[in-house]
C-alpha cells in the first residue's frame, strides 16, 4: 500500500513539472496555432536565472523571484517580437514559424552558455528539502510546493479563460483569429499574452524544478519534449487537456519504474501515446480541437 | 583617449607642456622583447589535437583533462620541445555530439596534419572517432569512456587510457566482497554508461557469489526518484551501488536520504566530479568513490599543486591525470627516432604509423594513474591500457560534498 503512494506521489510531482511545460505549449498554440519548440528555455532560462540572481548577485528571496520572472518575460518579448511577428508579417506557415521558435531556442541555448557555461551548476531550494511525513508518504516540501502550483496554477488558468471577457477574447481568439478581429478583438494582444503568461509559468517551473534537477544550459530541450509529449497526448487545444497528459505521462513512468525498469518507460509511453492517437486522433482531451477539424 | 591629430596639435600649441615623443620605439622594443621572451623553436611545431565535450553534458570531465593534456604540454615546451620542435595543441569542443565530435577528429587528420588525437571522456563521441583513426591512420588515446567493447576488439590505431566499465565495477565487487556485504541493491541511470556500469557490476557480483536483491533504472530527468529507491528499500540491501551522471547521481543520494535509508553506498566515478558532490551536499558524505589517483603519491601531489595554481583548486580526481597521463604517453613516443625521423622528412602519415608503434613500444608506461608501481599494459593486442591490479584506490566523501579524502574501510561495514 505504501508502495503504491509512493509512486502515485512521485508520478504526481513529476507530473505536475510535466503538465506545466504542456499546458505552456497549449496556451500558446490555443493563441496562433504555433508549437513554441523554446519553451523548455523559458524552464531553463528561470533556473539559470534564478542562479545568478539568489547565487551570483545574492539578492533577497523575493526580489530574486521578481527578476527571474521579469528575465523570462523579457525573454518571452524577444520571441515574440524577434521571431514570431517578423516571420507572421512575412506570410510564414505556422510550421516555418515553429522551426523559426526552435532556432530561438537553439540560440537562447548558445547565449545561456556565454553567461553560465557549460556545467550542471547549485540551483539553491526556495522551500526546504528535508524530509517530511505526509501521511504514511515520505516527501519533501519542494516537491509538495510543485504539485500545489501546478494545481494553482490550472484553477488560475481556467478562472482566465473561462471566468473573465479576456478570457474569452482569448478562446475565440483560438478559434478564429481572424474572425475575433473582425469582431473587435485585439489578437495580436492576444497572442502576445499567450507568450507572456506561458513564459511566466515556465519561470515559476524553474524556480521550483532547479533545486532538483540542477542548472545547466542544455536542460531546455529534454523538457520541451516532455511538455510536447504531454500535449499531444491529452490534446493540443485544451491547456487543461495538456496538463493531463503530463501527469497520464509521469504516473505511467512511475508505474512502470516502481513496478518494472525505467528502462522501458520511454518506450511504454511512446507506445501508449501511439495506441491513443490511434483512436483518438486528437489526444485523450482533444474533443475541442477535433471540433475545429 | 587622445587620436593622432590631438597629439599633433597638442605639441603645436605654443603653451604646450611638452612634446610627444613618436610611440613606435617603444612599440618596436615590445615587439623585440616579446619575440626575445619566446624561445627561438628551430623546427616546425608539431600538432596535437584534444578533442572531448567542453560545454555538453559532461564538460566537466572534458575541461579538466584538458587542464591536464596542456600542463603536460607547457612542461614539455619548458623542457625545449621534442627535439626542438614546440609541441601545439588544436583543441575542439565536440559537446557530446558524436557526429561533431567525428567531423572534428576528421578536420585533426586531415586539415590540422595533427600526429594524434586525445580526447574522448562520454562513450558515444568517444566510440564515433575510433573509426576516424582507423581511416586517417592517426593515433587516438581515448580517455574515460568506460564502455567495454569499444576496446574488445583492438583498432589499430585506437589506444584506450581510462578504465573501463568491468574494471570499476570488479574493484567494486571486490570491496563489497571484502567488507563483507551480503546484500546488494543496484540503481542505475538509462543512459548507457549507467546501464553498461550496472550490466558489468551484476556480473562481477555474480562472480564473487553476491546477491543482488534488486536493481533498478531510472531516467535522468525525472524530478522524484522515490518509486525505484522505495523498491531498494523494501528489498533491505546491506550496500547500496550507484551508476548515476552528475545530476542525477545527487537526486538519487537525496532520495536515499529522504527515505531514511542509511545503508552504506558506493558511487561509480561520476561522483568524482563536485556536480554531483556540490548538488547532493551532505547528502553525498560518507559515500565510496573508486578512483584511479593515488592521493598519497608526490608526483600526483605535485600535479595538482600545478592545476591549482594555473586552473584553480581541483580534488584529485582521475579526469585532469587521463588528459596529462594521455598527453605524456604521446609526448614520450614523439621523441623516438623514427617519428622525428618521418617528421624530419616531412612524412606525416609516416611519423603517424611510427608514433602508434613507439605507443605500443613504450606500452609500460608509467603514468600517474594507479597506484605506485603500476604501469600501463599498451602492446599490439591490447589497447586498453589500464591494468586490472593495483590500479583502483578508493576515496570517500566528506565535508557536505566539498571533500575527498581517504576511505575509511573500517566503519564500511554491514549495519547490524
Amino acid at each position: 500500500m505504501e508502495q503504491i503512494g509512493v509512486i502515485l506521489l512521485a508520478g504526481l510531482t513529476n507530473g505536475s513539472v510535466y503538465g506545466l511545460v504542456g499546458l505552456s505549449i497549449s496556451l500558446i498554440y490555443g493563441t496562433n496555432r504555433v508549437i513554441n519548440f523554446a519553451q523548455g528555455e523559458f524552464v531553463m532560462l528561470g533556473v539559470m536565472s534564478a542562479i545568478l540572481f539568489m547565487v551570483t548577485c545574492a539578492l533577497p528571496l523575493l526580489p530574486a523571484i521578481a527578476a527571474v520572472l521579469g528575465v523570462v518575460l523579457v525573454a518571452a518579448l524577444a520571441l515574440e517580437f524577434g521571431v514570431y511577428q517578423p516571420l507572421l508579417r512575412r506570410g510564414a506557415p505556422p510550421l516555418t514559424i515553429m522551426i523559426g521558435t526552435l532556432a530561438a531556442a537553439i540560440i537562447a541555448t548558445g547565449a545561456a552558455l556565454l553567461v553560465w557555461g557549460p556545467l550542471q551548476l547549485y540551483v539553491p531550494n526556495v522551500l526546504p528539502l528535508e524530509a517530511m511525513r505526509v501521511g504514511p508518504l515520505i516527501t519533501n516540501p519542494q516537491q509538495i510546493a510543485i504539485i500545489v502550483v501546478f494545481a494553482a496554477l490550472l484553477a488560475l488558468t481556467w478562472f482566465l479563460l473561462y471566468r473573465t471577457r479576456f478570457g474569452l477574447c482569448i478562446r475565440a481568439t483560438g478559434v478564429n483569429a481572424r474572425v475575433a478581429l473582425l469582431m473587435g478583438i485585439r489578437s495580436r494582444r492576444i497572442v502576445r499574452f499567450g507568450f507572456l503568461f506561458s513564459a511566466l509559468i515556465s519561470g515559476i517551473v524553474g524556480l521550483l524544478v532547479g533545486p532538483l534537477l540542477g542548472g545547466q544550459v542544455g536542460m531546455g530541450v529534454t523538457l520541451t519534449v516532455k511538455g510536447f509529449m504531454a500535449a499531444i497526448l491529452g490534446g493540443l487545444g485544451s491547456p487543461f487537456a495538456a496538463a493531463a497528459g503530463g501527469v497520464l505521462i509521469a504516473l505511467v513512468e512511475a508505474l512502470v519504474a516502481g513496478y518494472g525498469s525505467s528502462l522501458y518507460a520511454e518506450p511504454i509511453i511512446f507506445a501508449l501515446i501511439l495506441m491513443i492517437l490511434f483512436f483518438r486522433p486528437y489526444g485523450l482531451l482533444g474533443d475541442f480541437e477535433a471540433g475545429r477539424h | 583617449m587622445n587620436n593622432p591629430i590631438d597629439l599633433r596639435s597638442r605639441a603645436a600649441h605654443p603653451h604646450g607642456e611638452t612634446r610627444r615623443r613618436p610611440a613606435w620605439p617603444f612599440a618596436a622594443l615590445v615587439l623585440a622583447g616579446a619575440v626575445l621572451a619566446q624561445p627561438a623553436w628551430a623546427k616546425d611545431a608539431i600538432k596535437v589535437c584534444f578533442v572531448d565535450d567542453r560545454s555538453g553534458a559532461a564538460a566537466d570531465t572534458g575541461i579538466q583533462s584538458y587542464n591536464g593534456f596542456q600542463l603536460a604540454l607547457a612542461e614539455v615546451n619548458a623542457a625545449g620541445g621534442i627535439a626542438g620542435h614546440p609541441v601545439e595543441a588544436v583543441a575542439y569542443d565536440g559537446k557530446t555530439d558524436p557526429q561533431l565530435t567525428a567531423t572534428f577528429a576528421s578536420r585533426c587528420a586531415e586539415d590540422d596534419g595533427a600526429l594524434a588525437i586525445v580526447g574522448g571522456n562520454p562513450a558515444a563521441p568517444a566510440a564515433a572517432m575510433i573509426p576516424i583513426a582507423t581511416e586517417y591512420e592517426i593515433p587516438y588515446l581515448m580517455l574515460s569512456a568506460g564502455t567495454d567493447n569499444l576496446t574488445d576488439a583492438p583498432a589499430p590505431f585506437h589506444f584506450r587510457v581510462g578504465p573501463r566499465n568491468s574494471q570499476d565495477a570488479n574493484a567494486i565487487a571486490g570491496l563489497v566482497s571484502t567488507q563483507g556485504f551480503k546484500r546488494v541493491a543496484i540503481i542505475n541511470n538509462s543512459l548507457p554508461f549507467g546501464t553498461d556500469s550496472a550490466h558489468a557490476a551484476l556480473a562481477a557480483l555474480k562472480a564473487k557469489n553476491i546477491e543482488v536483491v534488486a536493481q533498478q533504472t531510472y531516467d535522468i530527468n525525472a524530478t522524484d526518484l522515490a518509486p525505484q529507491v522505495s523498491t531498494l528499500r523494501n528489498a533491505k540491501p546491506d550496500v547500496v551501488l550507484v551508476f548515476p551522471y552528475a545530476a542525477d547521481g545527487a537526486r538519487v543520494l537525496r532520495t536515499l536520504q529522504q527515505l531514511g535509508m542509511q545503508t552504506p553506498r558506493i558511487v561509480a566515478r561520476s561522483a568524482l566530479l563536485s556536480t554531483l558532490r556540490d548538488l547532493a551536499g551532505a547528502a553525498s558524505d560518507g559515500v565510496l568513490i573508486p578512483n584511479t589517483v593515488d592521493i598519497h603519491r608526490d608526483d600526483v601531489k605535485r600535479l595538482f599543486e600545478a592545476y591549482k595554481a594555473r586552473f584553480g583548486a581541483e580534488q584529485p580526481t582521475m579526469y585532469p591525470v587521463l588528459g596529462y597521463d594521455a598527453a605524456k604517453l604521446v609526448f614520450k613516443a614523439l621523441a623516438e627516432p623514427k617519428v622525428l625521423a618521418a617528421l624530419d622528412d616531412g612524412e606525416l602519415a609516416a611519423a603517424r604509423v611510427a608514433l602508434r608503434d613507439a605507443i605500443v613500444a613504450n606500452g609500460h608506461y608509467a603514468g600517474l594513474q594507479g597506484r605506485t608501481g603500476a604501469t600501463y599494459q599498451f602492446s599490439e593486442s591490447q589497447r586498453h591500457g589500464p591494468p586490472d591490479d593495483n590500479w583502483f584506490v578508493f576515496v570517500q566523501v566528506t565535508g557536505n560534498g566539498k571533500q575527498l579524502v581517504d576511505a575509511d574501510l573500517a566503519a564500511f561495514t554491514p549495519t547490524p
